[in-house]
């Protein structure tokens, strides 16, 4: 025994009107005389061109039967006694699964699944040749796999279909053209939404226009006033750009406003409503913290300005000339070689040195640029943060230079230990093949090599010394890099909107189907309903977890030992590579 | 409605619930023991020994600890989990098989002695539905038996979904059900009737 899909909110008699393929499908109750008037007023709806785009992906509505409610209901939901002109003859009671009719322009619909996937698929192809190849299996009933995607748009579309049909009944006797003018896309939500872009547009505030202006082309801006090409990449590399750029982006994407959707994909029109809205929160919150920072700073102008003087000088400068003297004495009583760790430590001093006269004079225009990373933190705190990351990178530029020299010198003697490696073993690289092949060395290739490994034995500890020193100084600025960029992703992303409104309504981001139970109030039945699921998180932050995966691999504690080890540049994440994740 | 138990000898938890939409097969969180004494067993509890212990233990060590806000919220940590772990036991979970549309897998958790507080359900349509199977896994170190419903999925790859899959009853339970869901889901179209979807 089947069951009838009827609308939880349907409660009157009459004619029931709705699909009766894939299964019986009720969308509504007609109040009419007899059933040729309502099979006239089907047809003459199945034929206006409102109704075409629903009749593609639901099918022809037709009149299913009569019903008629009986007045002592035992339940709460009607359960009318219906009487149905098609399909085989039934006998006494007939069963209901409910499911709700929402409104067009609530934005509420029924999904069959959400676009990420569940629970584990294991072994995709063993799974189905095992099927395939089992004689035990019974033909599976898996007809064309729309049909259940068929009755869904069919659950979502009832409503509308019932609006117009009442709207053709009535428009039968009253004039037809303020009926049709009321029946306009006229809505709540749709209607708030033209209005935010339109606002936006249309604003007359000079402050919006331009910073709307100058986000939209900054980056065509920036390019084209820098004439030189090779600061291009330079330039672009910069994490304050990469923010302006990300911003930039997202306005555009406002700004666009949003293409009209044909009536039955609730689908798109919903995800468009929700990723305008989450991206306008996103920016706002930003703006709202931003400016909170800025007033923070503000307050504190002095106090910052004396402490980053006072400590900055004094731990950048100083103090790593404290530990290079220290190295070139002896550190530890580990003898090392006394002319190359003297011409190290000089040299590296020399460095720090020219830094810190350039850092001298630079001084004086720290309050300026305090001043820039107030206005950049009015911008939204997403600008303070890349402004920081700049502002760390510039400062700490001794220490890259630095960095730079030593895992250089570290980089060619590891290379040149390798290749001695092969030459005492008797091998060569073939360069032809990437293999090593055995070969014969003369005597005085082989000398020229115990020459060049005698040097390198005596001048290894010394280079990694030094080379320790600093790459445990860049790892630890790297790690402050991987943290703001966190940060950062952190505050570009957040699906607050999204969040909030699975709090609010699960029903407006729906991720599955699933039929309720509920015993009656008797005890003796039981009413089904059709939900439901709200959004999995996991779909609902799923960009998140894209850019977590990058953010791992790139900064993941194994892959930063193994390139200091093995002398390789420790860098923060390619352009290219962000660029892609950035929306 | 109509509820019987299909083995009432030694798996009387089992119990087949007969509705005019849908058949509900349905296992609750206990069993007879195995030594066929006839003891219940029962998976969840409504009290336990440990219960009567913490309050001793927090009031020995409260006079000691009181002044210290960590303690305490420590403290409340700790009474707050064991209700959530008495709260969030498994009642019994179902096989629902509405005939034509699909089987529904729900599992209700909540405090034993109440109504179910928390229910999950995973429904799985008819054209989704590949297949209904007994397989064999391993579990910590035993071998089990556990009921499976493979589905296709909305990214054309297959997927399982275990059905009981915190009780994990024994095997002449998963038969019954086995043959049940069989027989409803996939031997309909041979009868007369409304063809499933």
């Amino acid at each position: 025994m089947s069951s009838i899909f009827w609308p939880c909110d349907v409660a009157k008699s009459g004619f029931c009107y709705g699909w009766d393929h894939p299964t019986l499908c009720v969308a509504g109750v007609l109040e009419a005389e007899e059933d040729s008037h309502a099979e006239a007023l089907l047809q003459r709806v199945a034929r206006s061109a409102e109704t075409q785009a629903l009749i593609e992906i639901c099918g022809a509505p037709r009149v299913l039967g009569r019903c008629v409610l009986s007045p002592f209901a035992r339940s709460s939901y009607p359960q009318p006694d219906v009487d149905m002109f098609c399909g085989s003859s039934r006998a006494h009671s007939t069963t209901y699964i409910y499911y709700h009719r929402h409104d067009v322009h609530s934005l509420r619909f029924y999904a069959l699944d959400s676009d990420g996937t569940r629970l584990f698929e294991l072994q995709d192809e063993v799974l189905r040749w095992s099927l395939k190849h089992d004689f035990s299996h019974t033909t599976s009933l898996r007809s064309a796999s729309n049909t259940w995607q068929i009755l869904v748009n069919q659950w979502n579309s009832a409503k509308f279909l019932e609006q117009f049909i009442e709207h053709e009944q009535r428009g039968q006797t009253i004039d037809t053209q303020e009926h049709s003018a009321r029946f306009k896309e006229t809505s709540n939500f749709t209607a708030k939404f033209h209005c935010t872009i339109d606002a936006i547009e249309s604003s007359t505030n000079l402050f919006w226009r331009v910073a709307s202006f100058v986000f939209v082309y900054s980056r065509e801006f920036s390019i084209a006033g820098m004439h030189c090409i090779m600061y291009q990449d330079l330039i672009s590399s910069l994490h304050q750009v990469q923010q302006i750029e990300s911003r930039a982006r997202k306005l555009r994407r406002l700004l666009r406003g949003v293409q009209p959707v044909p009536n039955g994909d609730m689908r798109l029109k919903s995800s468009q409503y929700i990723e305008f809205y989450n991206t306008l929160w996103i920016i706002l919150n930003d703006l709202i913290i931003g400016i909170a920072l800025r007033q923070f700073l503000r307050q504190d102008r002095q106090a910052f300005l004396h402490l980053f003087k006072l400590v900055f000088e004094d731990k950048a400068v100083h103090e790593i000339r404290q530990i290079l003297l220290w190295l070139d004495s002896w550190p530890a009583g580990l003898k090392l070689n006394t002319e190359l760790s003297r011409f190290y430590s000089h040299s590296f001093m020399g460095l720090i040195a020219l830094w810190n006269r350039g850092f001298r004079t630079v001084i004086p225009l720290i309050p300026i640029l305090l001043g820039a990373l107030e206005l950049g933190s009015a911008f939204g705190v997403t600008m303070a943060l890349a402004m920081v990351c700049d502002i760390i990178c510039v400062f700490m530029a001794h220490v890259q230079l630095c960095y730079l020299v030593s895992v250089t010198v570290y980089g060619h003697l590891l290379r040149l230990a390798a290749s001695l490696w092969n030459l005492f073993r008797g091998r060569r690289h073939n360069v032809l093949r990437n293999r090593t092949d055995p070969w014969d060395y003369d005597v005085d290739q082989l000398l020229l090599g115990t020459i060049l490994f005698t040097l390198i034995a005596y001048l290894f500890p010394t280079v990694l010394v030094y080379y320790i020193l600093f790459a445990t100084m860049r790892v630890s600025i790297i790690l402050v890099y991987a943290s703001l960029e966190t940060a950062l992703a952190f505050m570009n992303y957040f699906p607050l909107f999204a969040l909030m409104l699975r709090v609010k309504d699960p029903r407006r981001s729906p991720g599955g189907i699933y039929m309720r139970v509920e015993l009656t109030n008797g005890g003796h039945g039981v009413d089904v309903f059709v939900e439901s699921h709200p959004l999995p998180f996991a779909v609902t932050f799923s960009q998140y977890v894209e850019l977590w995966k990058r953010l791992a691999m790139h900064y993941h504690p194994f892959r930063l030992v193994w390139y200091v080890v093995s002398g390789r540049v420790l860098d923060t994440i390619p352009r290219t590579y962000a660029c892609s994740t950035t929306r | 409605m109509q509820r019987t138990r299909p083995l009432p000898d030694c798996h009387p938890e089992l119990s087949v619930i007969e509705w005019p939409n849908f058949r509900e097969y349905r296992v609750e969180n206990w069993r007879l023991a195995r030594d066929g004494s006839g003891n219940v067993v029962r998976g969840a509890t409504s009290w336990g020994w440990i219960d009567l212990c913490l309050p001793l233990v927090i009031s020995f060590i409260w006079p000691r600890f009181r002044d210290s806000t960590v303690s305490c919220a420590f403290a409340v940590l700790v009474v707050g989990f064991s209700i959530y772990c008495r709260c969030t036991q498994v009642l019994h979970e179902s096989v629902l098989v509405f005939p034509a549309y699909g089987i529904q897998l729900e599992t209700h958790r909540g405090y034993p002695l109440l109504k179910p507080l928390f229910v999950s359900r995973r429904f799985i349509h008819a054209s989704l539905l590949e297949d209904f199977v007994i397989n064999e896994g391993l579990r910590r170190w035993n071998v089990r038996y556990y009921l499976a419903a493979v589905h296709g999925s909305s990214t054309d790859k297959i997927a399982l979904d275990v059905a009981f899959e915190n009780i994990l009853p024994y095997f002449p339970v998963l038969l019954e059900v086995y043959q049940g869901v069989q027989e409803f889901m996939f031997y309909n179209h041979m009868d007369n009737r409304h063809t499933c979807i």
